[in-house]
């Protein structure tokens, strides 16, 4: 389930990175070489960027990927420092939280506009930002779990 | 007042044990805003968006892309052993190669970590077979890496450009001079050391002129992903993310298609660490953009504009402090952070005593490259040291030569600006 669902997400990654390279190229491709510049391809490139960067975001707290600075918590004892540790995913679940309420507010106040360029609407421009605050109180829970399961795996972060 | 005391406070506790840049910064952000009271929270989620709405951001993740498709694509031998050709057969041969290879490669690359593995894997083990201290090889790599941050393509000059509003292209055509200058004066060094026997004198066997030219051969084909996006950048045909594109889709034909390196698992994993990388990177620009905008909000910025200005001493003593600045703070925060809190707060006052902007933006990342390999906590320094399986404090000896040679080289870079600004206002940047 976790493997499915880790997959999928990935993909949607995958995706989305595949989709803006190829849409930023065919802007170039249209103003260059066939002289006819897109109006949507700059809007629809910088959508899928924010996409790429919350979801991105969000599975960078899976993989541990977002960095911080050890040098003081490795003067700390041991024990001392597995205590401390466990304030970080407190402050990401308050981040979540606060990207899903406000994100939620910044969705609806935009729930009528539409891009100049497109017909689109900017809802799909903030949804990311609750969307990736979803993602990352999933995988703070899936980490939790691992956590719990087996307390000893806990080195090697920020690899 | 308490609104400052509440973020700056709660950021410096948060950051000490070990919670990530980004989510420190939006935690002390939602702290203050809830102390604070009258703005809306909503902010805090609108600046991560904001802070990035605009197309130069949008380089980041093309130029990860492009660089982790070639880095797949085994062009990392073809440039080492090219450098190795070039450079390798005289005295003190390893250590040039070291630092040639890396302009190569930081060409192709925007990130100092990406290069600092390929050249420390490659370079590492031939070195300690040729005779060096395996903590002095492993100093040449990371000074090698310091001095790379100066060759564009740089994520650093991507992102401080865009915040900023400075030319991406006038970033990276400013850093070439220094980044040479730095080179040189990185083999000069190596060169007496080891003619005075402190380092080997090893040199790799003279190769013939074939030799030369087949490496050459092999070589053209990443070396012409620099071509295209210079050339294009500077030709003033690409904006700096238009290039990104094409450097990518190059990326992507070359190492698919003509050197059939990446499979399609391979091309899989590329995209996902280039999506986790971006959303890791972009969300901390987001996180420092409200961060910044509420320093600005209560005149921070200004006051510490007005007290540098009464301590006074001019332009080189302004850029002097800015070194001391970014070189403690790229040391202890690594350098996206330190880019991202303190450029927005440095470069009004730059502005205010004269300072060319292209000038002060490639002095700050030419700092940050210097910060992240100084010992004894550089971050770049401490995964090369893991490469290299030395301990990080058997390097502090051997580095800090290389280390004072950059910083002299950085204040060359701040007392004539023209080594800086003569190529931008050549190609008209």
């Amino acid at each position: 389930m976790e493997k499915l669902f880790d997959r999928l997400i990935e993909g949607f990654c995958a995706l989305l990175m595949v989709v803006l390279t190829v849409t930023v190229f065919i802007q170039v491709f249209n103003r260059f070489v066939l002289q006819t510049p897109l109006a949507w391809s700059e809007d629809l490139a910088m959508l899928l960027y924010q996409w790429v960067v919350f979801v991105g975001a969000a599975l960078g707290v899976k993989r541990l990927r977002h960095f911080g600075i050890e040098l003081v918590v490795r003067q700390f004892p041991e024990r001392l420092r597995h205590r401390v540790e466990l304030l970080t995913p407190l402050m990401m679940l308050i981040v979540a939280v606060v990207m899903i309420a406000q994100g939620y507010t910044l969705v609806k106040i935009n729930f009528n506009r539409t891009f100049a360029t497109m017909d689109l609407s900017y809802i799909w421009a903030f949804l990311p930002i609750p969307l990736g605050g979803v993602l990352i109180v999933v995988y703070l829970i899936q980490l939790e779990i691992r956590r719990w399961r087996e307390p000893h795996v806990e080195e090697g972060r920020h690899a | 007042m308490s609104t400052m005391f509440v973020l700056l406070g709660s950021f410096i506790a948060l950051i000490a044990i070990n919670v990530p840049v980004a989510f420190s910064m939006v935690v002390s952000c939602i702290l203050a805003l809830f102390v604070q009271g009258t703005i809306p929270m909503s902010t805090v989620t609108m600046k991560l968006y904001s802070g990035i709405d605009t197309f130069p951001f949008l380089a980041i993740p093309l130029f990860i892309l492009a660089g982790g498709l070639m880095e797949q694509g085994g062009i990392s031998q073809r440039l080492v052993r090219l450098a190795s050709n070039l450079v390798g057969h005289i005295r003190g041969g390893l250590g040039f190669v070291v630092v040639v290879a890396e302009i190569f490669f930081s060409g192709i690359s925007g990130s100092s970590i990406a290069d600092a593995s390929a050249i420390g894997a490659l370079l590492l083990p031939s070195m300690v077979r040729a005779g060096y201290p395996a903590a002095h090889a492993a100093s040449i790599v990371a000074a090698a890496t310091g001095m790379g941050m100066m060759i564009p393509p740089c994520l650093n000059m991507v992102v401080l450009g865009a915040m900023s509003n400075i030319s991406i292209a006038g970033l990276f055509m400013g850093g070439f001079l220094p980044g040479f200058l730095m080179a040189i004066t990185l083999m000069i060094l190596i060169y007496f050391q080891s003619v005075r026997g402190i380092l080997p004198g090893a040199t790799v066997a003279k190769p013939s002129f074939r030799e030369v030219m087949i490496s050459v051969r092999d070589s053209a084909i990443p070396l012409m992903m620099p071509v295209i996006i210079f050339g294009g950048i500077f030709a003033g045909i690409f904006t700096a993310t238009e290039a990104a594109a094409v450097a990518t889709v190059y990326a992507f034909i070359v190492s698919c298609f003509w050197y059939k390196e990446i499979g399609r698992r391979e091309l899989y994993k590329v995209l996902v660490d280039t999506a986790i990388m971006t959303g890791v990177v972009s969300l901390l620009v987001g996180a420092a953009t409200g961060f910044s905008w509420i320093l600005a909000t209560h005149q921070v910025p200004r006051m510490i504009g007005d007290s540098i200005t009464a301590i006074g001493g001019g332009k080189l003593m302004f850029l002097l402090l800015t070194i001391a600045v970014f070189l403690v703070f790229g040391m202890i925060l690594d350098g996206l952070p330190a880019i991202l809190i303190f450029f927005p707060i440095l470069y009004p006052i730059a502005q205010a005593v004269g300072v060319h902007p292209l000038h002060f933006g490639v002095l700050v990342i030419a700092v940050i490259g210097v910060a992240i390999i100084a010992p004894p906590i550089g971050l770049c320094l401490v995964i090369i040291c893991s490469i290299a399986k030395v301990k990080l404090t058997d390097t502090i000896k051997p580095l800090i030569p290389y280390t004072l040679i950059l910083i002299i080289d950085l204040i060359i870079m701040a007392v004539w600006p023209w080594l800086v600004l003569f190529l931008p206002a050549v190609f008209k940047v």
